[in-house]
Order: structure tokens, then C-alpha cells, then sequence
């Protein structure tokens, strides 16, 4: 048999990646841009969200998107009618961006001249949760018709999230979805979860979201001067 | 789902080592999944042969995993316990998903036997 040598490495594989996310941080601090990690189950109106706040925020902040999907361009195309500088990334089937890719994605879009890149990440609401992307703050969006058991069921979403929005809240009156029941589980899994109810189809109480977000953004770039 | 990239992760920061240290050959990788890392040690275990084959130093490395058990600490009593075995609940007071986490949420590369 061959001499061989055992060489103990007990090297972390998430903890690399987070070491790989926070020089990410360290970078877009640098460089002044805030990226915003944004999850949700497909369908919940991620896309539509976003188009209706870069229609609230493109004369305060210069925006980037990077879309992330296994497949097709449909939201990058959607995005690019606003005007704002739109990627679409194809994850190759993998359900999840992690902050190598991350930083692949704000690579090809190039950030030197933007105040907020979003990412909206793969509709999944276990594995995006994982993986640290290298974002300054990660955002979810639940919506009206999912129900307002999910803090429950999926708990590392809320726990990683510094902000969560509940979309489609115009279709309350058809739905048995509790906004009161859905606050208390989620400030379960989080208490410092800022929650926003919004309908991105009406416009209603997006103010509110719309003004936390350009206030991180703001305050992130603002700390890149110093 | 999300096992093979991992796999691909893994291998490749072993490559980067071996490339790094005059490795010639990994001939096994002992890994140490925990209990509630999400990943799943027989996914993980299915992947290996598929990515190994393209590695530079891994070819024919053998896998060997070790399991780390998922511990909680709970916040109302403080008692320590197995969070799968015990879905969650503290055996001692019953608290009901209120714990810390202490151990089993990592993926660790423990070591390699290398020419």
C-alpha cells in the first residue's frame, strides 16, 4: 500500500462562503452600492414589487437588478421596461445564489455607477436562506393567498431577513390570512423583522417600503464615504 | 437540489489546497455533515462520484462522512438537547422551538489523505 498522509483541514464550507459574503460587504462599501437580497416562492410578486419601486425610487437612487432564475429571461425582460440597468442570471438549475456567484452577477452589471442593485433570487423560500450572498440586507415577500402560516413552516427565511413584505394584501377580503396571526409568527422567528403590507398592484403602502429601503441604501452609502 | 454544488464546492477548495501544497494525489476526504445543516449526507454522498471525475486531485478519493449531531440550547431551562430526536421540544420543559443552536448546522472538510 502507498504511504500516505493525513492532513487535518476542518475547513467549513458555509463558513467560507461567509467569509467569501462579507469581503463582498467590504467591496460594495467601497464602491458605495447597496445590494439588497430578495426572496419569496415563486409567484408572490417579487417582479411586480420591484418594478413598482424603481418607479418610486429612480429619482432618488440609480438602480441595478440582477434577475436570478433556473430558466428564461421573462423578468429581466419585465424589468427593463423601467428604464433600469437589468441582468439575467441563469443558475444552471441550482436552486440557490450564493456570494461567488453573487459577485459574478454584479461583475457583468457593472456597479460603479449605482446607488442599489437588487437581486431577486431564485423563488424558493428553504435554500436561497442559506447561503449568504454577500447583501447588505435580505428582504422576503410573502403574499396574501400562501397563508399566514409560513413563519411556521419555514423558519430560516424569517430568521435571516431584516425585512418582510406581504404582498397582494387587496385580496385580504378572499382569503383566510391573518395580518395579525402572520405578525406574531414571524416576530417569532425574528423580533426585529420590519414588516411591510403592500399591494404592489394598488400602490398601497408601498410608501412605507419604499422609504426604508432608500433610507438603508442611503446610510450604507453614506458609511462607504468615510 | 442543492447537495451538488456543495459537492463541487467542496472538491474544489480541496483541489486549491492540494494545488497550494504539493499534494500529489487525495486518496479520501472525511467530511462532517451535521445533523441540521441542510445538506443531505446521502445526496451529498450520490454527487461524489459524478464531480470527483473531472478534479484535478480528487479522482479517486474515497468519501467517508461523519455525522454531527444538531444540539439546542433551550432558552427557558437551559437544558441541552437533540433537536431532530426531539422535533424541536425541550424533553425537560417542554418549550416548544425556543433554543439555540450549538452544533449541526455545518458542512466541514475534517481532513484528507493525500500522496
Amino acid at each position: 500500500m502507498d504511504p500516505f498522509k493525513v492532513i487535518t483541514i476542518k475547513e467549513s464550507v458555509f463558513e467560507n462562503n461567509d467569509r467569501d459574503a462579507e469581503r463582498l460587504r467590504e467591496t460594495l462599501k467601497g464602491e458605495k452600492t447597496f445590494l439588497l437580497n430578495l426572496m419569496s416562492s415563486p409567484g408572490s410578486g417579487k417582479t411586480t414589487t420591484l418594478t413598482r419601486t424603481i418607479e418610486r425610487l429612480h429619482d432618488d437612487l440609480r438602480i441595478g437588478i440582477m434577475e436570478a432564475d433556473i430558466d428564461s429571461d421573462v423578468d429581466a425582460h419585465t424589468i427593463s421596461k423601467t428604464g433600469a440597468k437589468v441582468i439575467q442570471l441563469h443558475t444552471g438549475g441550482m436552486c440557490h445564489l450564493d456570494a461567488d456567484m453573487t459577485r459574478q452577477g454584479l461583475r457583468e452589471l457593472g456597479t460603479e455607477d449605482l446607488d442599489l442593485v437588487v437581486l431577486e433570487n431564485v423563488g424558493n423560500l428553504v435554500c436561497p436562506a442559506e447561503f449568504d450572498t454577500g447583501a447588505v440586507k435580505n428582504a422576503m415577500i410573502l403574499s396574501v393567498p400562501e397563508g399566514h402560516d409560513k413563519p411556521l413552516k419555514y423558519p430560516l427565511i424569517f430568521q435571516v431577513c431584516d425585512a418582510l413584505i406581504i404582498n397582494k394584501i387587496d385580496v385580504l377580503p378572499y382569503f383566510n390570512f391573518d395580518l395579525d396571526k402572520v405578525r406574531e409568527f414571524a416576530h417569532m422567528r425574528n423580533p426585529n423583522l420590519k414588516i411591510f403590507p403592500i399591494s404592489a398592484k394598488t400602490g398601497e403602502g408601498m410608501d412605507a417600503w419604499c422609504d426604508w429601503l432608500r433610507e438603508q441604501a442611503n446610510a450604507w452609502n453614506q458609511a462607504g464615504k468615510q | 437540489m442543492h447537495e451538488m454544488p456543495v459537492v463541487m464546492n467542496v472538491v474544489d477548495l480541496i483541489d486549491d489546497y492540494a494545488r497550494k501544497n504539493d499534494v500529489k494525489e487525495v486518496r479520501r476526504v472525511t467530511m462532517e455533515i451535521g445533523e441540521i445543516a441542510m445538506v443531505m449526507p446521502n445526496y451529498f454522498r450520490s454527487f461524489w462520484a459524478p464531480v470527483i471525475e473531472t478534479s484535478e486531485f480528487c479522482k479517486n478519493a474515497e468519501l467517508d462522512i461523519e455525522i454531527e449531531p444538531g444540539i439546542g440550547q433551550c432558552r427557558e431551562c437551559e437544558c441541552d438537547f437533540n433537536i431532530e430526536q426531539n422535533n424541536g421540544v425541550c424533553p425537560k420543559c417542554g418549550a416548544v422551538e425556543q433554543f439555540q443552536i450549538l452544533s449541526g448546522r455545518d458542512v466541514k472538510i475534517l481532513q484528507i489523505d493525500v500522496l
